[in-house]
């Protein structure tokens, strides 16, 4: 099982607006694979982490009890 | 008839107490449009080059966007221009609120301001002209008391933009607030209005701003309320505010911490946009918009309560006077913005002043007998607050920190340098260049020293097919860029939305309702400003006007003798990333960024010295700037 982690205004947009949803962890997912699953906007996640670890790459390969975190972007403030 | 704008400006002597009103043809406001157009072009026309920038010769030119006052959404800006003492350049500062649309409510555009009073007067600005106040009643109060006082004294429906002491005691980077709530926060013209003593621009008026067709407007602003849930960056902004951010950049090992040393911060979540539920008393917008993405905070706790009055902390306040300075207490934060709301000081030059001087403490550079006692360490809050008043009272150590960042460093010597955080004399926002490599372009080339809002973010552009992306299509920039890219692909991104940028501090517009930032998608926009004026535009058109502000501020800045030897980053941006989740990662490549601004210079039609030739001059109307001094001035 893979947890995803919504976070700031990303959970609004969460499938039923939940802080977290998980996924049945399958061979060779990756973090591009679960954006496809939950249907989230690529262009709204700024930041990902599995396991607190800084993701760059979305084709990156989350363990079988990884710890996924969104981000929104953050394009700038006040 | 003129629709969108009024057709008059005003210039004010303070010495002479004269008022003069000038009524420029269209053709005017359709070159120039409003806003930082406006200001711009009076700066040039009116400050004369090398003068004081707190002396009587300094002009302070408030102009409202083309649109602002119209019931179109998220249009309440207005600019204010002129000699920064901050950077010792054009300044350019904008701001919401309510002030701009009360400016075309009394029938004007802009006001252009110069001299010196003699004693401390404020202005009132009506449909029956200008009228020079006694001020002596309010000087030395801070803004809240000052609000109060002329809302008695000139009605209710009285617009008031305003220095606390921070301004009077001439703090380089203190800031102008209007309905105390809403910053012209950058490049000290609080200062400025401090040394001409005017404690105010009070501005009153019932004539609506005619537009050509109304409705079209008043249909934007209700779509963007209807569909303003559809777009998460907008809604994001409705609901937890800027301070958003903060958890944001933490996460991405991006958030700037004690001087920048550090870039991920362990109390972050303590100070970000989910603690700030505790303190939110309400969510306020500016005129007519429908985002409303302004905090309001309340605290009871005594000697530490906050007023809900004077607004809340945004992200760049949280990162300056939070992390950057070690501090993960919301509570003396909002406090803290609190206080530099009633003195008028600008969050971020402050934060950012004091955060030099604490790593300059540890350094050895500045000693416990130099602050007076304080403890300049990482961390230590119980010195934020005093060193708050003694700033802008210029007492202590606070007449140190009042100096701004470079001329505190120029005092400690060049062992201080790598601790600086400014371009052109204006200190950073919270946001590190080593991670989108067009806020360093931002940074470096931006006319009135750094600015994070002289063009768009590069995070925006980085995924094909993203809603960011497609809004940027028709500019014709369909492919994403890397964000740590330095091409000319970058700098071309950055161009055009550097021009886009200036194009909207000319119509009035904010960036958190249009896009790449928000919703408004540009063919929406052109609409509107044709619907508003009643002209047959373009976004070629408009986007030229932000060009000419682009193109006439750097033309001042050569005037003053500056050129590509002032485009300088700071150092601690080429060094590597010391700490967190991208701890080792490069910093800016020296090479790679130099060539990146001849790119740019060359895009522009600059020479390889940055400044602009008479042919941009020539291809922008700009003929009357005189190309000799510029030049002569630039050997």
């Amino acid at each position: 099982m893979v947890r995803v982690y919504f976070k700031g205004i990303l959970k609004e947009y969460s499938p039923g607006k939940n802080e977290y949803i998980d996924i049945d962890y399958r061979n060779d997912l990756t973090v591009e694979d679960l954006l496809s699953l939950l249907e989230t906007d690529q262009g709204q996640v700024g930041i990902i982490t599995v396991d607190g670890k800084l993701i760059d790459n979305w084709k990156y390969n989350v363990g079988k009890e990884a710890v996924v975190e969104l981000y929104p972007v953050f394009g700038g403030g006040r | 008839m003129a629709y969108g704008y009024c057709g008059e400006i005003l210039h004010v002597d303070l010495t002479g107490e004269t008022a003069v009103f000038e009524q420029p043809e269209e053709n005017f406001y359709r070159k120039y449009l409003g806003g930082a157009g406006i200001g711009t072009y009076y700066a040039l026309k009116a400050i004369p080059a090398g003068c004081d920038p707190l002396g009587p010769d300094n002009a302070l030119i408030f102009s409202a966007g083309l649109l602002t006052g119209t019931p179109a959404p998220a249009v309440p800006r207005f600019t204010i221009s002129g000699k920064s003492p901050l950077t010792g350049t054009i300044g350019k500062s904008e701001a919401g609120g309510y002030w701009g649309p009360g400016l075309k409510r009394a029938g004007f555009d802009a006001v252009i301001i110069k001299g010196i009073a003699e004693t401390p007067v404020y202005l009132l600005i009506t449909v029956e002209g200008c009228f020079f106040k006694d001020a002596s009643e309010i000087w030395g109060k801070d803004t809240l008391e000052t609000h109060l006082y002329l809302k008695e004294k000139e009605g209710k429906a009285a617009r008031i933009a305003q220095i606390g002491p921070g301004g009077e005691n001439r703090v380089a980077y203190a800031n102008i607030v209007n309905e105390l709530a809403h910053f012209n926060g950058r490049n000290g013209f609080g200062a400025v209005m401090g040394a001409k003593n005017l404690k105010a621009v009070v501005v009153r008026g019932n004539r609506k701003v005619d537009c050509y067709d109304g409705q079209t407007a008043k249909e934007l602003t209700r779509w963007v309320s209807d569909n303003l849930k559809d777009h998460p960056q907008a809604y994001g902004l409705y609901k937890d505010g800027t301070p958003a951010g903060l958890t944001v950049q933490n996460a991405g090992g991006t958030l700037p911490t004690n001087n920048w040393q550090e870039n991920v911060f362990n109390e972050a979540e303590a100070i970000g946009a989910g603690s700030m539920e505790r303190i939110l008393l309400n969510r306020k917008g500016c005129f007519s918009c429908p985002i409303k993405c302004k905090r309001v905070v309340q605290v009871e706790a005594g000697d530490m309560s906050v007023d809900p009055r004077l607004g809340g902390p945004e992200y760049e306040t949280l990162a300056c006077l939070g992390s950057n300075l070690g501090i993960g207490d919301l509570e003396l934060i909002a406090k803290a913005n609190e206080l530099c709301n009633r003195y008028t000081i600008d969050t971020i030059s402050f934060g950012m002043t004091l955060s030099f001087a604490m790593e300059c403490f540890e350094k050895g550079l500045i000693t416990i007998e130099d602050t007076g006692g304080y403890e300049l360490e990482f961390g230590n809050k119980d010195i934020l607050l005093p060193l708050i008043k003694q700033t802008a009272y210029r007492e202590g150590f606070g007449a140190k920190l009042a100096l701004g960042s470079r001329a505190l460093g120029r005092e400690l010597g060049a062992e201080s340098e790598e601790a600086l955080l400014q371009v052109k004399g204006q200190e950073l926002p919270a946001h590190d260049p080593r991670f989108k490599t067009g806020v360093g372009l931002q940074y470096a080339i931006s006319a009135h020293g750094a600015d994070h809002w002289a063009a768009q973010h590069d995070v925006l552009y980085r995924e094909k097919d993203s809603g960011p992306m497609r809004s940027i299509a028709p500019l014709g920039i369909t492919e994403p860029v890397s964000i740590t890219d330095l091409s000319a692909e970058k700098v071309r991104l950055f161009y055009y939305t550097h021009l886009l940028t200036m194009m909207y501090d000319c119509l009035g517009i904010c960036v958190f309702g249009y896009i790449s930032r928000s919703m408004i998608p540009l063919d929406k926009l052109v609409g509107l400003v044709e619907a508003v004026t009643g002209w047959k535009t373009s976004l070629w058109e408009l986007m030229k006007a932000g060009e000419r502000v682009s193109v006439m501020m750097r033309a001042f800045n050569a005037r003053e003798g500056l050129n590509k030897k002032d485009d300088l980053l700071p150092a601690r941006l080429y060094q590597k990333v010391a700490s967190g989740p991208l701890k080792g990662s490069p910093g800016i490549d020296p090479g790679e960024f130099n060539r990146a601004l001849d790119i740019f210079y060359q895009m522009a039609g600059y020479d390889e010295k940055g400044v602009p030739g008479t042919g941009k001059l020539s291809e922008l109307g700009l003929e009357w700037i005189r190309t000799e001094q510029v030049s002569h001035d630039n050997k």
